[in-house]
């Protein structure tokens, strides 16, 4: 398959005040083309920061590369000019922002959140934006009459589903999709997603997934990629990883999911916190909550090794 | 809040050290301004009529700043004049302040028929433009340091009664104070010991802001000639005063000019470092 | 949302009612006798005694203020004694001259604050933006009395560029204008500054960005509204701030309005005229208030349909 997104050993930093947060300290992640990607993790492990570093819109004056390669489609996005870049996000790259209730601007007419990409991108007029507009929201299931009303009038659900038409306005090559139901309702959960699949099927466009519901990823995605501390722990398809975990945060991931089937078990969870990025421990970043900690892991950074075809964990002592 | 950060605080706040810095010099000066000044600052030498500024030619016996039209030393004035801002100021804030805090006390705590009382006469009050409302009254009722003190009160509690309004009915209902009244405490115990420490810090921003607004007016209204009576020295009168001669004597109005802004600027300055300093979540 | 603007007019007329009681109240406090006030010295007991009953002051107050309010609302506002006009003749011939200034006032300070305060929150903690808070600062701080004489010495007396006072051309009109929308120009920016400071910090700025929308698009219409919100809801406020500095302004530049007829109104003891000014402003003040709160719900959609 031919690789659409590849990000190689990158490195995030946020700095405010005299304070330094390293949030993404070498991630590596290859997506290709129609392929479904997830990307799991707790809060604060870096993932929306990965997402942001694709988009090229961390923060300003407060998020920093400081160090690797990001290259969309063979050309690097860190590169590019403002206005290339501009013409790439929202077009052939898009986000679907976490929280549906603050990712829409309160002020303007949802209509126009999604005739703005077309307008910008397309470069059509007026009345073809919204002739087409109306087509993408048809399509996320929202009536016409609804164009010229304004974000709070909608509930979360109906939000998201904005916030998806106006992603998928120009048939992006990728969706980045960044916790898209985690604000919502079980059910509206499950419609949202069973939305963004048909579209992804229909369009075959790549996707990453960023989620901490494991289950979203075994429903939607070819590969996973686990994330802890700024790093990717474990990568592989979804099958593999979810059969035959490897690093211990990914067991207790794992393990942490209530089972339907069979004896009910005490529910395990891993102990501790997730790691704080602004005092990193030092070796595998993963060691303080690690029952197998070993001397190895407390001293050295973990190096990434192949398991199995495409199955790859950074971890000195993995279950075996 | 610990002492450290408080502290911590105050030695990164560049509003509030200047402000507090300043607003001190000025408040000594104007507590010992008859102990330095060289000369009268009532009877002036017509000789010495709209005298130019000499600077310090003549030493502190000089007239650094010039003199009035009534050959007054301008210096000498502008720190007598602070007096009576100060004065004015000092017991405007005070009396609205304390009157402010009970009255809103009063309509947060008890609600009801009280409340919408206060709050509509809250509503007339704001609905008359600040100083056409004192400039009025004082037109009719007479020119003097107590009508002019009573009438800037008149309209200067209201803005504290709101805040502390607003604060207390945010407070009223919330489970800790719910949880005295469990445990029996009465209305005035409450009020003292859970609600008021709680919007102290609100009130104390609000006052110093106050204060340079209260000098302000004072100055229009001295201005417009029914503010501080004219045989006492005010930086309003002053300006007033020496506005016809701007143009053959500007020093006449500039010190005085000069003099009011950087003290209305000083409490300003402090009024936002305080904000700094004991509010800073609340920062815009 | 009608219900919510009857219920808005209708404090307003209580309000109303509440000033009108202030302004009378005002007049019937003066120290003297009203009608001696307006018979020579030489008058004897009779003559003021009927001028009293002419002028009703005879009667209980309250009795006093409802001949009064029935006056008003028919338009009559009294009599100036010292114009010998009816106040209201007066009022309303002066007041075009003030709401042209204050107009060209408020209009001079948005032209200034809204591109600087949004310059400044952009780039926030650069030299520009400490600049813009300087200015806040100072703008807060300044008397209109000595802003107004230091433009007239610089630029009337030293460059000869303005006349120093009087009205006519449209120079007349520059120098008040500055004064009477100068303390609004320094909350402008200041608001405009912490919105534009707020707004960015929002999601939806960083999803229109991911959209491939500009910078500078971003900044200037999708942020650009939202901070501009706020703005909106002092000018109501600022129309009795600039009713309050008309005073002192039109005083010190001799621009015809109603400030300076207050100022002539108070030095000739004109109490049937202060009263009315009182009451005229007043209404005005709060009137503009309530067309400034409906406006809004009709801008801010948040608010229009809930």
């Amino acid at each position: 398959m031919e690789d659409l997104l590849k990000i190689e050993d990158l490195y995030v930093e946020y700095r405010v005040g005299g304070t330094v947060a390293k949030a993404i300290n070498g991630v590596d992640l290859t997506i290709g083309k129609g392929e479904a990607l997830g990307l799991v993790g707790e809060s604060g492990a870096g993932k929306t920061t990965t997402a942001l570093s694709v988009l090229n819109l961390l923060p300003e004056k407060i998020g920093f590369i400081t160090k690797g390669k990001i290259t969309f489609d063979g050309r690097s996005v860190l590169d590019m000019s403002d206005k290339e870049m501009s013409g790439i996000r929202g077009s052939k790259i898009s986000m679907v922002f976490q929280n549906p209730l603050t990712s829409l601007n309160p002020v303007f007419t949802v209509g126009h959140q999604v005739e703005m990409v077309l307008e910008h991108h397309k470069h059509l007029n007026k009345k073809e934006a919204r002739a087409e507009a109306v087509k993408l929201f048809a399509m996320v299931g929202i009536p016409e009459y609804r164009l010229n009303d304004y974000p709070h009038q909608f509930s979360g659900g109906m939000r998201q589903r904005v916030g998806i038409a106006a992603a998928l306005a120009c048939s992006p090559e990728l969706l980045i999709a960044d916790e898209p139901t985690t604000a919502l309702d079980v059910t509206i959960q499950a419609q949202i997603l069973e939305m963004m699949k048909d579209l992804q099927k229909q369009y075959s466009t790549s996707l990453l997934m960023i989620t901490h519901n494991l289950g979203i990823i075994a429903e939607l995605c070819q590969k996973v990629a686990i994330m802890y501390g700024g790093k990717i722990v474990e990568y592989g398809t979804v099958e593999e990883v979810f059969n035959h975990p490897k690093h211990w945060y990914t067991i207790g991931l794992i393990n942490a999911i209530p089972k339907l089937k069979g004896e009910r078990e005490r529910l395990e969870s891993i102990p501790g916190l997730v790691a704080n990025s602004q005092d990193l421990p030092g070796g595998c970043s993963f060691h303080p909550r690690c029952r197998y900690c070993t001397e190895q892991c407390m001293n050295e950074i973990p190096a990434t090794e192949e398991v199995a075809e495409g199955h790859y964990v950074a971890c000195w002592n993995r279950r075996t | 809040m610990n002492s450290r950060t408080l502290f911590r605080r105050i030695r990164k706040s560049s509003f509030f050290l200047i402000g507090i810095i300043t607003v001190l010099i000025i408040v000594t000066l104007a507590i010992i301004s008859p102990m330095i000044v060289a000369h009268d600052a009532y009877i002036g030498d017509l000789e010495l009529r709209l005298k130019e500024p000499e600077g310090f030619a003549g030493g502190w016996e000089g007239y650094i700043l010039g003199c009035d039209p009534l050959g007054r030393d301008v210096l000498t004035r502008v720190l007598i004049g602070s007096r009576a801002s100060m004065l004015i100021a000092l017991t405007v804030v005070g009396i609205t302040l304390v009157t402010g805090t009970i009255l809103g006390l009063i309509s947060g705590y008890y609600g009801g028929l009280v409340d919408m009382c206060l709050m509509r006469l809250c509503d007339i009050l704001m609905a008359t433009p600040g100083l056409l409302l004192a400039v009025c009254v004082v037109a009719v009722l007479g020119s003097n340091f107590v009508n002019l003190i009573i009438v800037l009160s008149i309209t200067g509690w209201v803005r504290y009664a709101r805040l502390v309004r607003g604060n207390v009915l945010a407070i009223r209902n919330s489970e800790y104070i719910q949880a005295s009244r469990v445990l029996g405490a009465g209305n005035a115990h409450i009020i003292l010991t859970q609600v008021l420490p709680n919007i102290t810090t609100p009130l104390i921003i609000q006052a110093s802001q106050q204060f340079g607004n209260v000098i302000l007016i004072e100055a229009g209204m001295s201005f417009l000639g029914v503010g501080v009576p004219i045989s006492t020295p005010s930086w309003g009168g002053m300006i007033s005063a020496g506005r016809e001669y701007i143009a053959t004597a500007p020093w006449v109005v500039i010190a005085p000019g000069v003099a009011l802004m950087i003290t209305v600027l000083a409490f300003n300055f402090l009024g936002d470092g305080l904000r700094d300093v004991l509010d800073p979540k609340n920062k815009n | 949302m009608l219900q919510k603007i009857i219920r808005r007019a209708l404090a307003t007329v209580v309000v109303l009612i509440g000033v009108s009681i202030i302004a009378f109240l005002l007049v019937r406090l003066a120290p003297g006798d009203p009608a001696k006030l307006m018979l020579p010295d030489t008058a004897t007991e009779e003559t003021i005694q009927a001028m009293r009953e002419k002028m009703g002051t005879d009667k209980p107050l309250f009795i006093q203020y409802l001949t009064y309010m029935k006056n008003v609302l028919k338009g009559d506002l009294g009599t100036s004694y010292h114009y010998n006009r009816s106040c209201s003749q007066l009022i309303f011939s002066r007041l075009p001259s003030t709401a042209k200034l204050a107009g060209f006032g408020m209009l001079l300070s948005l032209c200034f604050s809204i591109p600087l305060g949004m310059i400044a929150g952009i780039k926030k903690g650069s030299f520009i933006d400490t600049l813009s808070m300087f200015f806040a600062m100072i703008g807060q701080s300044m008397s209109h009395v000595w802003l107004g004489l230091m433009l007239i010495l610089i630029f009337a007396v030293n460059l000869k560029w303005l006349p120093s006072m009087g009205t006519g051309t449209f120079k007349h009109m520059i120098m008040p204008a500055i004064v009477i929308g100068f303390q609004f120009s320094a909350l402008a920016t200041r608001m405009v500054r912490s919105g534009m400071i707020d707004v960015l910090q929002e999601d939806y700025i960083t999803a229109t960005r991911a959209k491939g929308i500009s910078k500078f698009k971003v900044y200037t219409k999708y942020a650009f509204k939202n901070a501009l919100l706020p703005v909106v809801t002092v000018v109501g406020s600022q129309v009795g701030a600039m009713m309050s500095g008309s005073m002192v302004i039109e005083t010190v530049f001799s621009w015809p309005g109603i400030g300076s007829l207050t100022t002539q109104a108070i030095y000739n003891r004109d109490y049937q005229l202060i009263q009315s000014i009182l009451l005229i402003s007043a209404t005005i003040f709060v009137v503009c208030n309530l067309l400034v709160d409906i406006l809004y719900t009709f801008i801010d959609p948040r608010i229009s349909f809930n």
